[in-house]
């Protein structure tokens, strides 16, 4: 779906996946205002994953005040019943989607803890679900229970100003970035900084994502070197780098994990993505000016296929179908069952049918039945294995 | 959903509560369904010889011959085999949640079905038993793996050593639910038809309902793996690091390191790092490996398999040993149903008295004791009782003396358990360092199994008299029970040797710049199980 530069839309400022049930994917985006004719709009759609297209029309749309601004960021959660949207006013709400498909409604709530605490850079669920977290313009950080929207941090000076952040696949750590390349480690539980990444002073960290595979308890940081951006990997039982790589050519703009941990994809500031696999740290896919010579502003893997959303201001909101191996169909694992068993079944018959001869090892088939005496005396020499109670019924 | 995931996290902090435990019967029911499944066949054999191969007119009750009989109670073990090697590989492609779900629904299905199994001859009835056998052995070899990866992403991580251990107690308590099945079953359908003994009227002596007996033990194993099952699924997906969870922390950021650029810094420290990491990359099939840890392999490898030989052979047929010292009455005494609940309750004792207790004990002491004195001391004592049995032979063969033989024929059963039947399982995971750790716990669990089809099919045979009148029908002459004991014996005696080449993992490292020296010894019970190959 493009975004002509004549089209009366306002350009797409961020996005988001929601999962729905029964494997159902939607998109929802934000639009900034354009002019005095077209207002702000959240809009969702949904997602074709036979054309790896969206939908041409919305499925609906909510119409922004104008003295609420214009949507920074969209965090969605993990339910896929609602999302947050973080306002240019300095202000989020919370927006529920109500109804299926076919007449879906977005529904507008205020949220007291969030007015008016100032442009928010980030925002995010944690992966349970049971935790949202803010980062400010103003370098102030938020962790918050949710629903319930208890604080557990309230950190004015976190930072000079949040770049980005992340929650830990476990809920105990949340990574967050600063635009002088500083990052920083929060015990999320306690609500305490736990400590600060090591890096070169000619290093800033600019983004950081926590893997979501259980058995690498690894956290990704893309870090500009010079002129070098580079993704580096730390690991979350002592924060020490384990090591780092080059992975996209141009300055990362935006990184993204895939929801079963396996791949790591990068965004450029002049349009490139990469995808890599996280095991190997091997490029996968890689699509040059993707959007052309624009900064990709929104990046994020969809659930349960690998197809990608891409969002930037110059050309809007695009999916990609990455050129990965395919994944195993639950179908084909039953298909390998399935033939397996019907092997095993003639296997079986086969040896059914010709089981006497295989047996006939231990003794000839026709062999006469052996004379049956029994010693009127018992023998001394065969006293022990005589059993006066008859043979073994084996 | 969330509320449920909540729950993961409060897992770490919160005090052993209630869903600790609920966590433990959740993974131990996969143990438990594994050891039901395994092991009830071999309270229901006697019952299948006497309906499909009774000959009218034979001086005493039909039996299975030695191919139908060696088939039935060892081809679940070729299954196990099979289902390890499949499902490891299919765990590594989807996933393991998926992975749980297949393996189960196989169980359930092929408990069923074995419950169903049909044909027009005795022998199309027991091809068929033995080919769902099969299927049943298949999904229990991959269920075993993933019951022991459960345990070790939902424990606490302060009490998991416990934990692990209680799992892994499971299967006594398995092994003890296929003897209760029996005898509940058994018992009301003896009260229900009173029928006369074999001597006193053949014909009489089996009802052709008693073929819902065997089918309703088999089938009751569908049960606990559809419990397991249920409850799996309610489970919320793993939002953990298990590699945290199970110490594999090192290991994965040593794979990862291999795909980096590692950055050289003048530190002594990352230079030791470095130093550690060149002199630990060898593989499994290097000189390196060999120098250092082959004799470990060859120990780990030959205790399990030794110990399964008379570990599987004592279980599966121990209604035999029973029948030859005359603590079950010579069959044709009996009628049919009345020789399963002889058979059932007689396992059912040994269970309770000696298995059951065996795995507590383990428990309990092996971080006291350790690993490598418990297993000495299980195969020595084994292997002394075994002896003991075997050569006055004569003596406990003797009505008034049957007692001393059970007795003496329980505590082989407790210090197998609490013994290398234990440790076996425990030792693999420790001893080898990360990189390998899961390749050869594998391989020694595959020995293992080995061991228990050569025990399952060997002593069937070993265990016929030398006299030819006195074997049972279709049967070679063997060596005899006295001679097959004194064989068991041995072979618990050569397990014992073999211990020597294994090293204690509870208070020694050998790979002291890895610091599993400081690291709490039970918590790599199945370590090796969080990480794919």
């Amino acid at each position: 779906m493009g975004n002509d530069a004549g089209s009366p839309q306002g350009p797409v400022t961020c996005g988001s996946w929601i999962r729905r049930p029964e494997n159902l994917n939607l998109v929802v985006l934000g639009r900034s205002r354009r002019g005095n004719s077209c207002p702000s709009l959240l809009e969702i759609f949904s997602f074709d994953p036979k054309t790896t297209s969206l939908s041409t029309c919305p499925l609906t749309t909510y119409v922004l005040e104008a003295e609420e601004g214009d949507p920074v960021a969209i965090a969605v959660h993990p339910s896929g019943d609602d999302f947050v949207c973080a306002l240019s006013n300095g202000s989020c709400k919370l927006f529920e989607l109500y109804g299926r498909e076919t007449n879906m409604k977005l529904l507008a709530k205020e949220l007291a803890p969030l007015q008016g605490i100032g442009p928010q850079k980030c925002i995010a669920f944690s992966v349970d679900g049971s935790k949202f977290a803010a980062g400010g313009l103003d370098g102030h950080l938020r962790i918050m229970e949710w629903p319930s929207m208890r604080v557990i941090l309230d950190e004015p000076r976190a930072h000079k100003s949040v770049r980005d952040m992340d929650f830990s696949l476990d809920s105990e750590f949340l990574a967050s970035t600063s635009t002088d390349g500083s990052a920083r480690i929060w015990k999320i539980e306690d609500g305490v900084p736990l400590t600060t990444l090591s890096r070169n002073s000619d290093e800033k960290i600019e983004l950081c994502r926590f893997s979501m595979d259980g058995t690498k308890p690894f956290l990704f940081c893309s870090v500009q070197k010079g002129d070098t951006s580079v993704t580096a990997v730390y690991e979350i039982s002592t924060w020490n780098k384990i090591g780092h790589k080059r992975l996209i050519r141009k300055s990362a703009s935006v990184m993204s994990i895939s929801h079963d941990g396996k791949y790591l994809s990068l965004g450029s500031k002049d349009g490139d993505i990469c995808v890599v696999e996280v095991k190997k740290m091997q490029i996968y896919h890689y699509s040059k000016r993707l959007h052309l010579g624009t900064n990709i502003a929104y990046l994020e893997f969809c659930p349960g296929e690998r197809v990608l959303l891409t969002t930037s201001v110059e050309w809007g909101a695009l999916v990609t179908k990455l050129t990965v191996p395919k994944d195993w169909k639950e179908w084909q694992i039953y298909l390998v069952l399935l033939g397996l068993f019907l092997a095993s079944a003639v296997a079986f018959y086969i040896f059914f049918e010709n089981s006497d001869s295989f047996w006939n090892f231990p003794m000839g088939k026709d062999q006469p039945a052996r004379p049956r005496f029994k010693p009127v005396l018992k023998d001394p020499q065969s006293y022990d294995d005589q059993n006066i109670w008859g043979p073994v019924d084996m | 959903m969330a509320g449920e995931l909540g729950v993961l996290n409060a897992l770490d902090v919160a005090k052993t509560q209630w869903y600790h435990f609920t966590a433990i019967v959740i993974a131990g029911m996969g143990f438990f369904t594994d050891a039901y499944d395994l092991f009830c066949i071999s309270l229901v054999t006697k019952l299948l010889g006497r309906l499909y191969y009774t000959e009218p007119g034979a001086p005493k009750p039909g039996t299975l011959p030695p191919r139908v009989q060696a088939s039935v109670t060892g081809v679940a073990l070729c299954g196990t085999l099979a289902g390890q090697l499949f499902f490891g590989w299919l765990g590594d492609k989807m996933g393991r949640k998926k992975v749980y779900g297949l393996t189960l629904i196989l169980m359930v299905v092929s408990s069923l079905a074995s419950g169903l199994s049909f044909g027009s001859t005795a022998e199309g009835v027991m091809a068929t038993l033995c080919f769902f056998r099969f299927w049943l052995g298949f999904g229990i070899g991959g269920d075993y793996p993933l019951s022991a990866t459960i345990m070790s992403e939902y424990a606490n991580k302060k009490t998991r050593g416990a934990f692990i251990a209680a799992v892994f107690a499971m299967q006594g308590f398995g092994i003890l639910a296929g003897g209760v099945v029996a005898l509940i079953v058994s018992y009301a359908y003896d009260q229900k038809y009173k029928l006369p003994s074999y001597a006193q009227n053949p014909e009489a002596s089996l009802d052709p309902s008693f073929d819902y007996v065997w089918r309703i033990v088999l089938m009751f194993g569908a049960i606990p793996a559809a419990l397991t099952y249920y409850w799996r699924m309610k489970m919320p997906e793993t939002a953990r690091y298990t590699a945290l969870v199970a110490k594999n922390a090192k290991q994965a950021a040593a794979d990862m390191s291999k795909v980096l650029q590692v950055e050289l810094e003048a530190e002594e420290e990352k230079v030791m790092k470095l130093t550690e990491n060149e002199s630990n990359k060898y593989g499994l099939f290097t000189k390196e490996f060999a120098k250092r840890h082959g004799l470990h392999l060859l120990g780990t490898t030959t205790t399990w398999f030794l110990l399964d030989i008379a570990f599987y052979s004592q279980n599966l047929f121990q209604k035999d040993i029973f029948s030859a010292i005359g603590w079950i009455p010579p069959a044709k005494e009996m009628n049919a149903i009345h020789e399963v609940y002889k058979i059932a309750r007689a396992q059912t004792l040994i269970a309770l008295c000696s298995t059951v207790p065996g795995y507590w004990f383990t428990v309990a002491l092996i971080d006291y004791m350790g690993r490598f004195a418990i297993q000495l001391m299980g195969f020595f004592f084994m292997t002394v009782f075994m002896f003991a049995l075997a050569i006055p032979y004569h003596h406990w063969s003797e009505k008034d003396n049957r007692i001393g033989f059970v007795v003496m024929y329980s505590f082989t059963f407790f210090f197998a358990n609490f013994g290398p039947n234990a440790t076996t399982f425990v030792v693999p995971a420790e001893i080898f360092p990360a990189r390998l750790r899961s390749t050869c716990h594998g391989i020694s669990a595959a020995a293992g199994k080995a061991g228990a089809i050569v025990g399952a099919f060997g002593f069937l045979y070993a265990a016929q008299s030398k006299d030819p009148s006195k074997t049972d029908a279709g049967y070679p002459t063997g060596i005899g029970i006295k001679n097959s004991l004194i064989m068991l014996g041995v072979i618990n005696f050569i397990g014992m040797l073999f211990t020597l080449l294994v090293p204690e993992a509870k208070g020694k490292s050998l790979e002291e710049l890895s610091g599993e020296n400081n690291e709490n010894d039970a918590e790599h019970a199945v370590s090796a199980r969080t990480v794919p190959v």
